[in-house]
């Protein structure tokens, strides 16, 4: 009986022993093993100072990520403080479009009531940097040559070889003394496709749809539709549409957007319906907003506008 | 002719009698030629298990068994581990189910999310750093992004 017991434990463990080594010899076959050529881009930001025409290398950092990689670039120091957002997109040409976004905030002195008083800067700048070139960012200004301080940030378009998805890498080559600089890095998608269409009781009047860069205003005309009122033919309406933010959620992602609704007449002149309409939604879910008070069009019932953003092909959320 | 009084002649020697119980008990003997004659072997009994040896150890005896037969114990690395079959084939399941697991944890180390944030800084150095002073480059001027050839840039040994 112990005999018998014996060899059914040992029978046991060497199913199991051999279902193991087949399972992972499984796991391991099905890795992918052949590699694959990949499109990166680098970027290698430096931050110099000229004193007395003599160049000193504060800082540098070296980014590395997919083409689209955006970075966020942070400067502080006594009484001034530097933020800047950029988001690049790589052109067939190799050249890179940065859109950056730069804020100054600059101590000036305490107010009567003994409050500080700040400089605040607000800017959008948008500039094509080649490879055999280089963004160059003057946080305090372009004035003279000899004493100046400057961010220098060039591009490089590569391609690597890989078996899996490469991560996006920051590596911090030379950092700045006392962190005066502070560099980030993310990859998100830029590049959306936009559906708006207005619905009364349910019947729509008018649609469009077009596609939209993140940060980047959209004009999206709605085409009526053969139920539109003859106001509707009359006097056209637009929406200025921007995708403001992307936001990786759970269950599913989620996408801000910025909207005027104008309204054209005959004469050209263009009114404003809505200003500063604004909205978060899940992406590739409608996004309604009533706009019964706003619209004059006749035989009123509940008139909405219904915005759907989705991801423009070849985009990906991951 | 066996005295009834025997039993108590042994509780006696016991010293589990009464004072009283006691001192009937030696009048007793005193009198009685069994009695007497079983207290003589009670005493002589109890002297004799007193000056016997305690028995060994159970390791001495195991050396000593060991010692009789010739066979001296092994070293520890020749000994034999008797172990139930299921124990051991837990066992084994265990280090290859770790084996499989443990590595593909470590490889999830690295990151996976695509935003990543700056490393941390470096260790302070024993000899601080000189602050920069910004202030001396700052004449009010508004931030301004240019692009220009990289050959007009200056050289700092940096990697552009």
């Amino acid at each position: 009986m112990n005999a018998r017991r014996s060899g059914i434990a040992q029978l046991l463990f060497w199913a199991l022993a051999i279902g193991i080594c087949a399972f992972g010899l499984g796991r391991a076959g099905s890795q992918p093993t052949t590699a694959a050529t990949v499109s990166r881009i680098q970027f290698c930001i430096t931050a110099i100072e000229a004193h007395s025409n003599t160049p000193n290398l504060i800082s540098e950092t070296l980014i590395e990520g997919p083409p689209g990689t955006d970075f966020n670039l942070n400067l502080k120091s006594k009484g001034f403080v530097l933020t800047t957002r950029f988001l690049t997109d790589l052109l067939p040409d190799q050249r890179v479009e940065m859109r950056a976004a730069l804020e100054t905030r600059r101590y000036l002195g305490q107010s009567d009531h003994n409050l500080p008083l700040y400089e605040i800067d607000t800017q959008r700048q948008s500039v094509l940097v080649g490879t055999d070139e280089a963004a160059v960012l003057f946080p305090f200004g372009q004035e003279g040559d000899s004493d100046s301080f400057k961010i220098v940030i060039t591009q490089n378009p590569i391609e690597r070889t890989a078996k899996r998805p490469m991560p996006l890498e920051i590596k911090l080559v030379k950092p700045a003394p006392n962190g005066e600089i502070e560099v980030t890095a993310r990859k998100i998608p830029h590049r959306f496709v936009a559906r708006l269409a207005l619905v009364r009781n349910g019947q729509t009047l008018a649609q469009g749809e077009s596609s939209c860069r993140l940060e980047a205003v959209q004009e999206i005309k709605l085409i009526p539709a053969g139920a539109a009122p003859e106001t509707l033919h009359q006097l056209p309406v637009a929406v200025a549409l921007t995708v403001s933010d992307f936001t990786r959620s759970r269950p599913q992602d989620t996408v801000g957007i910025h909207f005027d609704v104008l309204q054209s007449d005959p004469a050209g002149a263009v009114k404003s319906l809505v200003r500063n309409g604004a909205g978060v939604g899940t992406l590739g879910e409608p996004l309604k907003y009533d706009l019964t008070n706003f619209l004059s069009l006749p035989n009123t019932g509940t008139c909405e506008l219904i915005f759907t953003i989705r991801l423009a092909e070849g985009e990906s959320s991951d | 002719m066996p005295c009834e009084w025997t039993e108590k002649v042994s509780l006696y020697l016991d010293d589990e009698l009464s004072s009283e119980e006691a001192t009937a008990v030696r009048v007793h003997v005193g009198t009685c030629l069994p009695c007497r004659t079983a207290y003589n072997d009670f005493v002589r009994l109890r002297a004799e298990l007193k000056s016997t040896p305690a028995p060994p150890a159970p390791m001495v005896q195991y050396a000593a068994l060991h010692a009789i037969l010739g066979e001296p114990a092994p070293p520890w690395w020749r000994r034999r581990l008797t172990i139930p079959a299921p124990v051991f084939a837990l066992t084994v399941l265990l280090a290859l189910v770790g084996g499989y697991v443990l590595p593909r944890i470590t490889n999830r180390t690295a990151p996976t999310t695509s935003q990543t944030r700056q490393p941390a800084m470096p260790q302070a150095p024993s000899k601080p750093e000189p602050v920069i002073d910004f202030s001396r480059y700052d004449h009010g001027g508004r931030a301004t992004l240019v692009v220009v050839k990289k050959t007009v840039l200056p050289a700092t040994g940096a990697r552009s």
